[in-house]
């Protein structure tokens, strides 16, 4: 039981040479034990661990197995990132090849989405899907070719307009440059 | 495939720690092999990349296979270093059992939302993971992320980031999982088996137990080891780099002090801006290694520098080249003043050293313990570990006062994790610490003495 540990050189003074004890090594292992276990309580319980960490740790555990139901990438992205994810999808399904979808300004897009997104930032629209072709708002040069757009409804549904004309694509400019 | 993957990192880094003599710890090893495995992979897929290779799943797992077994070319090392892991006798202990359950505890938590859990900061989908999945896609970090039309006129700063962490989630997105951050659950779990493993060689395991319990419970950084940004991944090769610094200045020797330097180059290559904090580091060296001659402390510090500079210029200067666009010149107008320096430190010290949510107790325990221990042992004893708490706090103020880019709300905020393993390492070899070690030691009846 005396084993010799191997300890770097910051060892103690006057801690290595006396091998009297007052309790056998097996109780003075299982004070330590005890003493483990305590320090781990003890830590769980000060307020910025509790309140900060240990509670949401409890939490994502509980989260684990409807995880584990819930496997699908899809279901993955969709719950993660919700309209991040999701507008870019639709918007991509109800375009042709030719298309070039002109991205909302950010401004417009908080103005309208209960929790915001920015799925309209062109690296994260191509992030969530490269296949469609962007024109980003502040591109004034690509922005007459621009053939999509997007627009809110009053319920906060989402509908893609024909950028028809000028007429339409300076009306739809307007509506996203209004404060 | 991911058990396939950790045992390459594990073989690879095995073979470069075999010439290192300061780590034969089974599982310090283990941990540091792994991480160290995970960034020799990572330059692997930079070479491959500069050498047009494509980069594919059967492509990089070839190269991984390999490049582990090259690691090895100096067999007889390797050899000496597999006779010694078999020789060393287990030595765990019942009481170490709370902290290792609760440590598994934490480490499945974090692994499983690090693979369950799509990557969400927003700096990672502009940037790291962006070039990641293209690259994956399209079989060159040098991707349509970097040239598609649909991105012209803007530039991500986030795409340039340090390559660990990209290239990284770019081999594992080849091993299928497209989903997630898989790799960081590895991190996470290699780092706290390395931390635990080092620590309890050091001093009594239940110290140590507590140091690492400490160190996963800080309620920042824990959450990022499951996020993908850079900030973990930097942290846990600074904390590396810091530790063997020490273990340098114990042991002496060139050798040592480059596995510090080499951490420390990974460290870089997590995230450019640590390559602010080198020549401190490389000060200290020099002025410790002055006693053996001016000519072998000149030698040391420029060899410490040397390596994260290697990896620095690999990817900032180098690669930058190759890439098609690059990020502005992100230096300040305010770089250099002193007011604005000063106002700099003033903020950190306000919203982050004093922070109450962000990162637990580690300033207020540090403080307490460096003056506790001071005030009962009279002893400065690691020193060369808490000289790094004042080096980090150095840089920040000057990362803040020199790149535009660099926020204290954001990139400091998570850029202080480098603190928290030199923090908790420091508690964990601090003369008070050593001192209770013995008394604990004493408790089981075993000498604390070699």
């Amino acid at each position: 039981m005396s084993k010799q540990r191997n300890l770097n050189p910051q060892k103690p003074k006057g801690s290595g040479d006396s091998q009297t004890t007052l309790i056998s090594p097996i109780a003075g292992q299982v004070i330590l034990t005890l003493i483990s276990a305590f320090a781990i309580l003890i830590l769980l319980k000060l307020p910025r661990h509790q309140e900060n960490w240990w509670s949401r740790v409890s939490k994502y555990y509980e989260e684990i197995p409807q995880q584990k139901k819930n496997m699908g990438e899809e279901q993955r992205m969709q719950s993660r990132h919700g309209g991040n994810y999701m507008i870019p999808k639709i918007i991509a399904q109800n375009l042709k090849p030719d298309d070039i979808f002109l991205l909302p300004p950010k401004e417009y897009v908080q103005k309208n989405e209960q929790n915001p997104n920015n799925w309209s930032n062109p690296y994260v629209f191509y992030y969530m899907n490269s296949e469609v072709k962007t024109c980003a708002f502040t591109n004034e040069t690509l922005r007459p070719q621009a053939t999509k757009a997007l627009i809110y409804d009053k319920k906060g549904g989402i509908q893609l307009v024909e950028l028809k004309n000028d007429s339409i694509r300076n009306q739809i400019i307007t509506l996203y440059q209004a404060k | 495939m991911i058990i396939l993957y950790i045992l390459l990192h594990l073989i690879a880094g095995l073979g470069i720690l075999a010439h290192f003599e300061a780590v034969r710890k089974r599982a310090e090893l283990a941990g540091l092999a792994v991480l160290t495995g995970m960034g020799v992979h990572t330059v692997m897929v930079y070479f491959m990349e500069l050498l047009h290779i494509n980069l594919t799943s059967g492509s990089v797992l070839g190269g991984m296979i390999v490049i582990s077994l090259f690691c090895h070319i100096g067999y007889k090392k390797s050899l000496a270093l597999f006779q010694h892991i078999l020789k060393s006798p287990f030595d765990a202990k019942i009481y170490e059992i709370p902290f290792i359950l609760m440590g598994l505890y934490l480490v499945y938590i974090s692994s499983w939302r690090a693979y369950y859990l799509p990557v969400t900061p927003y700096d990672a989908i502009v940037g790291m993971d962006m070039v990641a999945k293209y690259a994956a896609k399209e079989g060159h970090i040098i991707s349509s992320a970097f040239t598609h039309p649909n991105l012209s006129g803007h530039i991500q700063n986030q795409m340039f980031y340090a390559p660990f962490t990209t290239f990284s989630q770019l081999l594992y997105r080849l091993a299928g999982h497209t989903i997630g951050q898989t790799w960081l659950g590895v991190v996470c779990g290699a780092f706290f088996l390395w931390f635990y493993g080092k620590t309890r060689s050091i001093t009594h395991p239940v110290i140590a137990g507590i140091c690492t319990f400490l160190l996963i419970a800080i309620p920042e950084m824990y959450a990022y080891s499951f996020m993908f940004l850079t900030d973990y991944s930097t942290a846990v090769f600074f904390g590396a780099g810091v530790v063997y610094f020490y273990t340098a200045t114990q042991d002496g020797t060139l050798k040592t002090l480059i596995l510090s330097a080499l951490m420390f180059g990974f460290s870089v290559w997590s995230r450019s801006d640590s390559i602010v904090f080198i020549p401190f580091g490389a000060l200290v060296i020099f002025i410790i290694s002055r006693k053996i001659g001016m000519k072998e402390a000149l030698f040391r510090a420029g060899a410490f520098s040397a390596i994260p500079a290697v990896f620095f210029t690999l990817w900032n200067i180098l690669f930058f080249q190759l890439l098609p666009r690059v990020p502005q010149n992100q230096i300040g107008e305010n770089a250099g003043n002193i007011g604005s320096l000063l106002v700099a430190y003033s903020d950190i010290i306000n919203k982050l050293v004093l922070n109450e949510i962000y990162y637990g107790y580690a300033f207020m325990i540090l403080f307490l313990w460096f003056i506790l221990s001071l005030i009962v042992t009279r002893s400065l004893k690691g020193w060369e570990v808490s000289v790094w708490v004042l080096i980090l706090f150095i840089g920040f103020g000057l990362i803040v006062n020199i790149f535009t880019a660099a926020s204290i709300d954001n990139t400091i905020k998570r850029g202080f994790f480098k603190f928290f393993p030199v923090i908790y390492f420091y508690i964990a070899i601090s003369p008070l610490s050593q001192q209770i070690s013995g008394w604990m030691y004493r408790l089981e009846g075993l000498k604390s003495s070699t």
